[in-house]
C-alpha cells in the first residue's frame, strides 16, 4: 500500500508512512522501530477534513484553468 | 487574488506573424499558468496552514495521539506481565499532515505545422465586339454601284487568381504534481525535526 505522508516518530524519530485519508477515519500507523502507535485525535480530524477539501478544490480549479488555456 | 482572464491562442495564418512568436505564445502561456498556480498554492498554504496573531503567522496545529504499550507493575503477576496502554497528545502542524505536491506544468509540447498553398490563376474576360457595317443603301453616292463594309472584332483572355495561407498549432500541456519547492520543504522538515512530545502541567 502507498503511503502519502510520513510523519516521525515522538519517540524514536523513525518516519511512520502514513496516510491522510486514512488517518482521517481514525486509523493509526505504527512506528517500525519502537511500534509507538500515531492517529488523528477526533478533535482535530474537522480541521483536517476541511485543509484536505480545499486543497482538492484547489487543485481542480487549477485543472479546469489549465484546460481553459488549452482550448 | 490575482487573477487575469485567459484568452485562447488562436494563430492567424498571415505573413505579418512571425513563426518564433506564434511557437513561443504557447510557452509563455505555460509559465504564465505555472506563476498563477504557484501564487494560488501560496495563498492556500498561508490561508491554511498558518494564522495571524498581532502581525505574526503562527502554524496552525492539530493534535494527534500517540498510543504506547507499557509495562504494568501493578497488574503484573508472577506468571505473566502486565499490560498498559498510555495515550499521549502531540501537536503537529496541519501542513506536515495534508499531502502537498507542487501544482505546475510540467511539460508543455509544442507542435508547429505551417502549410501555405499558393495558386495563382487570372480570369478575365474581355469581350470586344466591333462591328462596322456600311449597309447598303445608307450611303450611296452618285457612283453608280454599292459599297459595303463589315467588320468584326473578338478578344477573349481567361485568367484565374487564388491565395491561400493556412498554419495549424498544436499544444499539449501536462501539468503534473511536482516535489515542493525547497523552502517549503525546509519549513516542513524544521517542523518535523522539532516535534517531541512534552509533558504539560495539569491546569487545575
Amino acid at each position: 500500500m502507498q503511503f502519502n505522508i510520513n510523519i516521525p516518530c515522538p519517540v524514536c524519530q523513525t518516519q511512520i508512512p502514513a496516510d491522510s485519508n486514512l488517518l482521517l477515519t481514525g486509523m493509526q500507523f505504527s512506528c517500525p522501530n519502537c511500534n509507538a502507535a500515531i492517529g488523528l485525535s477526533p478533535k482535530s480530524a474537522p480541521v483536517v477534513e476541511n485543509a484536505m477539501n480545499e486543497f482538492e478544490e484547489l487543485k481542480k480549479e487549477v485543472a479546469t484553468k489549465k484546460n481553459m488555456t488549452n482550448e | 487574488m490575482y487573477q487575469k482572464k485567459l484568452r485562447p491562442f488562436k494563430p492567424k495564418a498571415t505573413k505579418s506573424h512571425a513563426i518564433e512568436k506564434i511557437i513561443s505564445a504557447p510557452l509563455v502561456a505555460a509559465s504564465h499558468a505555472n506563476s498563477m498556480m504557484q501564487k494560488e498554492q501560496t495563498a492556500f498554504m498561508m490561508e491554511t496552514g498558518f494564522k495571524e496573531v498581532n502581525g505574526k503567522y503562527i502554524p496552525e496545529m492539530i493534535e494527534m495521539v500517540l498510543t504506547q504499550h507499557v509495562m504494568d507493575q501493578k497488574s503484573s503477576t508472577e506468571n505473566a506481565p502486565g499490560m498498559k496502554t498510555i495515550e499521549t497528545s502531540f501537536n503537529l502542524p496541519i501542513l506536515t499532515i495534508i499531502p502537498m505536491n507542487s501544482l505546475a506544468v510540467d511539460q508543455v509540447n509544442v507542435q508547429f505545422e505551417m502549410e501555405v498553398n499558393q495558386q495563382i490563376s487570372r480570369n478575365e474576360n474581355k469581350s470586344n465586339t466591333i462591328s462596322h457595317t456600311l449597309a447598303p443603301n445608307t450611303t450611296s453616292t452618285q457612283l453608280k454601284g454599292r459599297i459595303s463594309y463589315d467588320s468584326k472584332e473578338d478578344a477573349n483572355a481567361t485568367s484565374q487568381y487564388r491565395r491561400q495561407n493556412s498554419s495549424s498549432l498544436k499544444v499539449e500541456i501536462n501539468a503534473a504534481p511536482l516535489p515542493l519547492p525547497v523552502g517549503v520543504n525546509t519549513i516542513l522538515d524544521l517542523y518535523q525535526k522539532s516535534i517531541q512530545p512534552i509533558q504539560l502541567k495539569d491546569q487545575q
